[in-house]
């Protein structure tokens, strides 16, 4: 997710999260047991309203306090904001975070993190599910999962709005990759600002395979991608606000993260947005726990870790509104009792075939190519030459 | 100046030894202050747009050095969006001086005789500020959103295509420019007019002076200190404003400015050496062109 937005409310936030912080550890050391977690918005249940029920069950069971903050808007600017703790390996505030996996692979390549202790982590040794676990799966940037295990996996793809979408070019849903650049749609399409999901998405419409793709390819793609652009074709290149405006009606159709949809859907009450798989292949990427070198509350982290590898627990925050792929096997089936049609979203619980053949993860790049595909995705979303 | 008034060279006597130490003991609040965050950021500001690439060519890794390529790598590669952040703070500004001069003379000098009303309408310009300039700017992209009323209208009326979207556009950006920057114009206006004796325009008129020319040879050389402050006030955060342009809020892939520059070489490409170098540039452009203006316009006094 690159979901960016810079509020002043949350620089207030911020630093008001610090003072008291700061006061816990001036008053109180060792006194309570706390572990800091910081995640993205909209990532736990009962958020909207602070309840926080999973949470709430993890600190009775332990006697851990958790103090989560949803710090994370940005796997940029996250980094910016820990980046001297981390060279320094001392504490960043955070005893666990949960950040993309490309930037996952650039911590792992810096020796930022901590090794994973996995004898506190039984539940994930029985639960993890397969195709998350690493090596030639979704988690090449971490192979056997020696630092980083899975939060959540978020499936990017074509979206669109019923309405609009018929109404402008008299179909029902878009099937290509191709449908999007149909001239009826100029203007009114917006991609996601995250390089490896729009990207990748049109590469694998080029006929690519993500997981071994070369420069040209990646050059290839990145040439339509600045046409689309120029022409104004594509209007925006977005990170989070871009539902707002499927839901204004600025954007009809584009590329976009699934769990937005099914959370914008569920909270309008009705079933405007839709959401295409394509056959040509759609990304997926997970954000995933971490726990930097200089976290003073190792254990503590990896027993929250453990706590959500609890099947129990992640089907209790599924249906609590967190509409992203849980890595955790068991899940499906749990959420299935009470919830049949929750459990029935293939954007939720792909299907074994699913993964097989729509689902594909961007390859971990080189350093070198980390620079410059980074710089040259920068350049054209922000129309330099 | 203020280093001059206590180190001065003059005899000094046992008095004025006493008095430079409290002058001095005053000011070491300031003093420590503007090292803290106005020296030492600045200097490590220059020192890290002068870096240069590691060996390792890892993303986001440098060696300090003295490499002024960044520098020309900025300017050259970006020469574009810089231009277009002074176009727009040059644009801005003019729209926000042509909005606010009547706005301020209206209520510094025609609503004077009703202190009340005065007081209200200044409150009224303030207001804007109680509400976060972010959210401020996302309500302007609702409601100008291409089948919001407002668009409705204007595509009715024919003021635009209705294939034409306003939010992503050079003129969006503009406007929300102006909107947000327009109270830091009016205020010094006001403040400036609200001053003005009308007795001067009086005795204009009574020596047969139009009223164009009362305004040309009166109001206006007396409301130039306020002219001066309003235009620096909003140009020189204009120039470096990289929200309104930004693609999330007004803005789109073709409305980029300096800030937006600075936000994807410091944040998305960890270029940190090239981001600063455009900091500096911008600051250096705005320091010249500020400069050249307070000479041109004789009022140094002000500053």
């Amino acid at each position: 997710m690159d979901a960016k937005q810079i509020t002043r409310r949350s620089l207030f936030a911020g630093a008001g999260a610090l003072s008291i912080t700061a006061v816990l550890a001036a008053c109180a050391p060792g006194a309570t047991k706390t572990v800091y977690w910081d995640n993205w918005p909209y990532y736990m249940d009962g958020e909207a309203d602070g309840s926080f029920p999973t949470l709430k069950d993890f600190e009775a069971k332990t006697g851990i306090h958790v103090e989560y903050a949803t710090k994370v808007d940005d796997n940029n600017t996250y980094y910016a904001s820990i980046k001297n703790q981390l060279a320094a390996g001392t504490d960043t505030g955070a005893d666990t975070f949960c950040l993309t996996d490309w930037m996952v692979g650039r911590l792992i390549g810096d020796n930022d993190l901590a090794k994973l202790d996995y004898k506190k982590l039984p539940n994930v040794t029985a639960n993890l599910d397969p195709a998350f676990k690493g090596a030639g799966s979704f988690g090449d940037f971490d192979p056997g999962r020696a630092y980083s295990l899975p939060w959540k996996g978020i499936i990017a793809a074509v979206g669109y709005h019923k309405v609009n979408y018929k109404a402008l070019t008299g179909k029902d849903a878009p099937a290509t990759l191709e449908d999007l650049w149909a001239p009826e749609l100029k203007g009114k399409i917006e991609v996601l600002s995250e390089m490896r999901d729009t990207l990748g998405i049109i590469m694998m419409a080029n006929g690519v395979d993500i997981a071994k793709f070369t420069k040209a390819d990646f050059d290839a793609a990145l040439a339509l991608f600045k046409s689309k652009v120029d022409s104004g074709h594509i209007r925006g290149v977005k990170g989070n606000s871009y539902i707002d405006d499927y839901v204004n009606g600025d954007a009809v159709a584009g590329i976009v993260w699934a769990g937005d949809l099914i959370a914008t859907n569920t909270e309008a009450g009705n079933q405007d947005l839709g959401f295409v798989l394509l056959d040509t292949g759609s990304t997926f990427a997970t954000d995933n726990f971490v726990i930097p070198k200089g976290a003073k509350n190792k254990e503590f982290a990896e027993q929250l870790i453990n706590y959500y590898y609890d099947p129990e627990v992640v089907a209790k925050s599924s249906i609590g509104g967190v509409f992203y792929v849980p890595p955790v096997a068991g899940v499906k089936e749990i959420v299935a009792k009470t919830n049949p049609e929750l459990a029935a979203n293939e954007m939720l619980f792909p299907s074994a075939d699913t993964y097989a053949t729509k689902l594909r993860h961007f390859r971990t790049l080189t350093a070198e190519e980390d620079n410059s595909f980074s710089q040259a995705w920068s350049d054209v979303s922000n129309g330099v030459v | 100046m203020a280093f001059a008034a206590f180190g001065s060279s003059a005899p000094t006597t046992q008095g004025q030894t006493k008095s430079g130490r409290v002058v001095l003991a005053l000011l070491l609040p300031g003093l420590i202050y503007l090292v803290l965050f106005f020296v030492i950021p600045l200097v490590s500001l220059v020192l890290t747009s002068l870096e240069a690439p590691a060996a390792s060519g890892k993303i986001g890794e440098y060696v300090p050095g003295v490499d002024f390529a960044n520098y020309s790598y900025v300017v050259t590669k970006y020469w574009p969006q810089i231009a277009r952040s002074f176009g727009f703070a040059f644009l801005a500004t003019i729209i926000a001086l042509l909005i606010s001069y009547p706005l301020a003379y209206f209520i510094g000098v025609k609503v004077r005789s009703r202190p009340m009303l005065q007081r209200m309408m200044v409150t009224l310009v303030i207001a804007p500020f109680f509400i976060s300039f972010l959210l401020r700017t996302i309500a302007w992209k609702q409601m100008l959103a291409d089948h919001s009323p407002i668009m409705e209208w204007a595509h009715q009326v024919g003021l635009m295509s209705p294939s034409q979207s306003f939010i992503g556009s050079e003129a969006a950006v503009v406007f929300g420019l102006v909107y947000n920057f327009i109270p830091f114009m009016t205020l010094p206006l006001y403040t400036s007019l609200e001053r003005l004796d009308i007795r001067f325009l009086e005795a204009g008129s009574d020596l047969y002076a139009s009223p164009a020319k009362v305004f040309r040879k009166i109001t206006l050389p007396l409301s130039m200190p306020g002219i001066i402050s309003g235009t620096l006030l909003t140009f020189i955060p204009i120039a470096g404003d990289y929200v309104n342009a930004s693609r999330d809020f007004l803005g789109s892939s073709n409305t980029s400015m300096i800030g937006t520059m600075v936000d994807a070489d410091f944040l998305q490409n960890r270029n940190y050496p090239a981001a600063s170098a455009m900091s500096v540039v911008l600051m250096g452009i705005i320091l010249i062109l500020v400069t050249w203006y307070v000479r041109k316009s004789g009022t140094e006094d002000l500053l």
